[in-house]
């Protein structure tokens, strides 16, 4: 899966040095608004997308479309706006493309709503990135609930990848499930508290 | 924190939240979280954290960042009627390992400055140059009294990169109009290796693949951007290359329309049309000639059912789309398409 840089660089990271040639400044100046809104659109492609695996693919095509068409000048809501329009096409054709009709959607208003949490999430914590303490979580869990994160994230087909998983210990594929669950539920709770500890 | 995000679920918002993300929700399941994301408002925080841990997951265990490349050529041709033209070339790619640990950000942003100090002089010596040529295409312009030529945008669909896309296929195509088409009929292919090396594109890597009724609209427009009027008369000499497999079942269509409603009220005029023979299979050269009649006064050709019977129109001075159109029974390819107008 691709992710863009929001969570490694926070926006104060990229504030643009002052002068430099215009192309430059462009760049800067959707470098931060993009960092600002990318996780919203993510959290809204991770709602919408029928099949996990167009993920990156989805994600970059929303990047090249805002960055050609979207409003570069207007405020970072009217640019939220034109990202979440153009995730929200995006989502539906591939999905399409994919003719997926798996029950996975859920209200088109509620994720809307969920997104704008998501970006209001972020900027409450930006000055303790989720990705960091994450880390700082992972380092903690066994080799074999690594394996479980790594066969559920880290393939381009999670189904396949715990269901070779689920053969290879000789468990049922609900099993991994809920252990899955139990898992973010535990890291979940991890990097909620570093969020408010000392790192 | 704001104390939605830290809310505590029960054991049934617990599992259906995760059955969500597993995509494992039954019609009944994703109905009950619906309603209990709508009734009960800490739900959406805990959601919303659900969803960044989600994201985060992915980003751990995947490539870290998105590289947006966008590459500006001036070409400059000089003769007896010197032209210029600025085209914009935009792609993307993930670049990344999977360790959280990894390389960090490679963008045009203050977080690589070292480079940016590198390459400094360097898009200053290119804005220079660029600005010289600007300078140098509207002097000529001035004085040379004849309208801009036609131009395409993205003529041989190379401005998007389908590299490391896993199946080489995509639906932006970029420049050209309805962004959001069906995939089903247009879309964009890195054709030799979606052919596994029988077919190879005439350049670049990508080219249009049209299947039965597919389509590319674009806006006719001079390399100044001004758009091109109808007007009685004109002439203009649309060529490019064209690959089928079965030339007989092959039917490509190019045409000059004027769309006076968009969809869903469709109206549609076509002040001039070629039908392209194409008599051989593989890729062939195609020049298509359209010649817009003396009198304008046109019958509307597509029509939406819920846009009634709309009458004859005279379409002189109204805005020009070019439109290629597949109306044959097998998929074809395009590929380096220009337009010229003949004088």
């Amino acid at each position: 899966m691709s992710a863009t840089p929001s969570i490694r660089h926070e926006p104060s990271e990229l504030v643009p040095a002052g002068s430099g040639p215009e192309e430059v400044s462009i760049a800067d100046r959707f470098s931060v608004r993009w960092s600002r809104c990318e996780a919203a659109v993510r959290a809204y492609l991770i709602a919408h997308l029928g099949n996990l695996s167009n993920l990156g693919e989805t994600l970059n095509e929303v990047a090249v479309l805002t960055w050609q068409k979207g409003p570069h000048d207007a405020t970072q809501e009217a640019f939220l706006g034109f990202s979440l329009a153009c995730a929200k096409r995006l989502a539906l054709a591939a999905n399409r493309k994919d003719g997926d009709t798996r029950v996975r959607f859920l209200d088109p208003a509620l994720v809307i709503h969920i997104a704008d949490e998501v970006s209001a999430q972020d900027q409450r914590e930006s000055d303790r990135p989720l990705l960091q303490r994450l880390d700082a979580c992972l380092n903690k869990i066994t080799a074999e609930q690594r394996e479980l994160l790594r066969a559920r994230y880290g393939g381009r087909g999670h189904g396949q990848e715990l269901h070779r998983l689920a053969t290879e210990r000789g468990r049922p594929l609900d099993t991994l499930y809920k252990q899955l669950e139990r898992l973010r539920s535990a890291l979940r709770h991890c990097v909620q508290a570093r969020a408010t500890s000392n790192p | 924190m704001n104390p939605s995000a830290t809310h505590e679920p029960d054991d049934e918002l617990r599992e259906l939240a995760g059955r969500y993300l597993d995509n494992r929700l039954s019609e009944a399941e994703a109905a009950r979280l619906n309603e209990r994301l709508r009734l009960e408002p800490d739900t959406v925080g805990y959601m919303a954290g659900l969803l960044r841990l989600e994201a985060a997951l992915h980003d751990a265990h995947g490539p870290h960042s998105v590289e947006l490349t966008e590459i500006k050529r001036l070409r400059l041709s000089f003769g007896e009627h010197p032209t210029g033209e600025l085209t914009r070339q935009i792609s993307a790619r993930n670049s990344g390992g999977g360790a959280l640990s990894g390389p960090l950000l490679e963008c045009p942003a203050a977080g690589v400055p070292s480079l940016r100090r590198r390459f400094r002089w360097l898009v200053v010596a290119i804005l220079l140059v660029a600005a010289a040529g600007t300078g140098w295409w509207q002097w000529a312009q001035r004085h040379l009294a004849s309208p801009a030529p036609l131009v395409l945008a993205n003529p041989g669909f190379e401005a998007t990169d389908l590299s490391l896309t896993p199946r080489g296929v995509g639906e932006f195509l970029a420049k050209w109009e309805d962004t959001f088409r069906d995939p089903k009929t247009t879309d964009l292919c890195e054709i030799a290796r979606v052919s596994g090396g029988t077919i190879l594109p005439k350049s670049g890597r990508n080219v249009a693949r049209l299947h039965t009724d597919g389509y590319l609209i674009q806006s006719l427009h001079r390399a100044d951007g001004t758009h091109v009027t109808a007007r009685p008369g004109a002439r203009y000499r649309v060529s490019g290359w064209c690959y089928s497999e079965q030339p007989e079942s092959t039917g490509l269509e190019v045409s000059l329309r004027v769309v006076t409603s968009p969809q869903p009220d469709e109206i549609q005029y076509q002040p001039a049309f070629c039908q392209v023979p194409i008599g051989k299979a593989g890729w062939l050269r195609f020049t298509a000639e359209l010649i817009m009649p003396e009198n304008l006064e046109c019958p509307p050709i597509y029509i939406s059912t819920s846009a009634g019977s709309p009458p004859a129109l005279d379409v002189t001075g109204r805005e020009l789309l070019l439109t290629l159109d597949n109306r044959g029974l097998g998929w074809l390819l395009l590929d380096d398409l220009e337009i010229s107008e003949i004088r």
